[in-house]
């Protein structure tokens, strides 16, 4: 169902509305409104700004540590500019699988966002007792494997689907409004309405187009 | 109008298309004017997948399931690209009552009220809101138009028409 922008907003700050911005909200607010304060884990990765998204979040509804972990320099920069704290690890995922915790993290809020099996295995490791992971990325290998017993012990909660953004969007929009989550710091290219097929190519990690809005 | 066509890795182009027309009273025609790319957008644009998907499909390695999402083969261009988008509306059905003309929207990749059409069709008992029917294994079409003005879409579920046709379908059969 189509929702009225709101006029406080500026269309433009607000591109990935559709998708990716209610994307990356979903997987911390409900958490931080149950749990205020608690800390989060997100794994940055192939979901570029979904992460990124759920960082800016995080911060801004007052999580007492986000922890945003990635191998792309764009990336970490970009989180430490949403008030996260940027931690730089090893290009492929051997890093992920190699340093886990070992029984409990202390997170109670994780997010995978690099779309991979190490990479949620690494956000449910990192759990501390009761905490919930969300995962959003695509998850297409058949048998992936997850740690059910450090799950159990832990009493863990996974949760991995589609985003519902018409349902969350009233609510992130206030928050926009609010200016203490800027969506815009992740956007790294603006392009114009023409230059799509050269600007959707180029390899970072938001890419905008904008036109003129319609006369009516 | 002109529609955003992936092609192929590396190669996105505006091509031409039929311009779009309400064919039902719940349907709007908005005509985007910021849209950006999504994540999952980068994965056909930056790597050939088809046939390796197919293989790993094949080899037991990727869920079958992907098929039923993505097609039989995976990424295959040509295909309308674009996700994510701001617009405004150009056209209204009858029966749309919550946007009007000139209006500017966000238009949610998903519907959060699984219904085509709520007041033709009853939800079945005990299902209060159809989440758990919008999955995306419903249909293999997850991107619309692009171009000058959005395909007809419709105001109650915001997946492309024949997403909504088959969707409709299953419901009739269902009841």
């Amino acid at each position: 169902m189509l929702l009225p922008v709101p006029n406080s907003l500026e269309p433009i700050s607000i591109a990935s509305a559709s998708d990716n911005i209610p994307d990356g909200y979903r997987t911390v607010a409900p958490h931080l409104q149950r749990w205020p304060g608690a800390p989060v884990l997100i794994v940055g990765g192939a979901a570029r700004s979904i992460g990124l998204y759920a960082a800016g979040v995080a911060v801004a509804m007052g999580s007492s540590q986000v922890d945003y972990v990635d191998q792309d320099r764009e990336r970490l920069e970009i989180s430490e500019s949403l008030g996260a704290n940027p931690i730089q690890i090893p290009r492929g995922s051997i890093w992920l699988a190699k340093n886990h915790p070992a029984k409990a993290g202390r997170y109670l809020i994780s997010v995978d966002a690099s779309a991979s099996a190490d990479g949620v295995r690494f956000a449910l490791r990192s759990l501390a007792p009761g905490g919930c992971c969300t995962g959003v990325g695509y998850y297409f290998f058949k048998n992936a494997k997850l740690p059910l017993a450090q799950m159990y012990f832990n009493t863990t909660t996974l949760h991995v689907g589609v985003s519902n953004p018409r349902s969350d969007l009233p609510d992130l929009l206030e928050l926009i409004a609010s200016r203490r989550f800027q969506p815009e710091k992740v956007t790294t290219l603006v392009a114009s309405w023409e230059d799509a097929p050269q600007a959707f190519l180029q390899d970072t990690t938001k890419v905008v187009i904008h036109r003129p809005s319609a006369k009516l | 109008m002109r529609q955003l066509t992936f092609i192929k890795k590396g190669r996105v182009e505006w091509l031409e298309v039929p311009e779009p027309q309400l064919t039902d009273s719940l349907q709007a025609i908005v005509r985007p004017f910021v849209a950006a790319r999504r994540d999952g957008d980068c994965v056909p644009l930056f790597r050939s997948l088809t046939n390796l998907m197919n293989a790993g499909i094949a080899l037991h390695v990727l869920d079958p399931l992907v098929t039923d999402v993505l097609g039989r083969k995976p990424f295959q261009g040509p295909f309308a690209f674009g996700h994510e988008c701001i617009a405004t509306v150009q056209a209204v059905g009858e029966d749309v009552h919550r946007v009007r003309v000139g209006d500017q929207v966000i238009v949610p990749w998903r519907s959060h009220v699984g219904s085509v059409s709520p007041a033709k069709t009853a939800l079945p008992p005990g299902v209060q809101r159809a989440e758990t029917r919008c999955s995306p294994l419903t249909d293999s079409a997850l991107q619309w138009d692009l171009g000058e003005a959005l395909l007809a879409i419709n105001c109650w579920f915001l997946l492309p028409m024949r997403c909504c046709c088959r969707f409709q379908i299953a419901w009739n059969l269902y009841q």
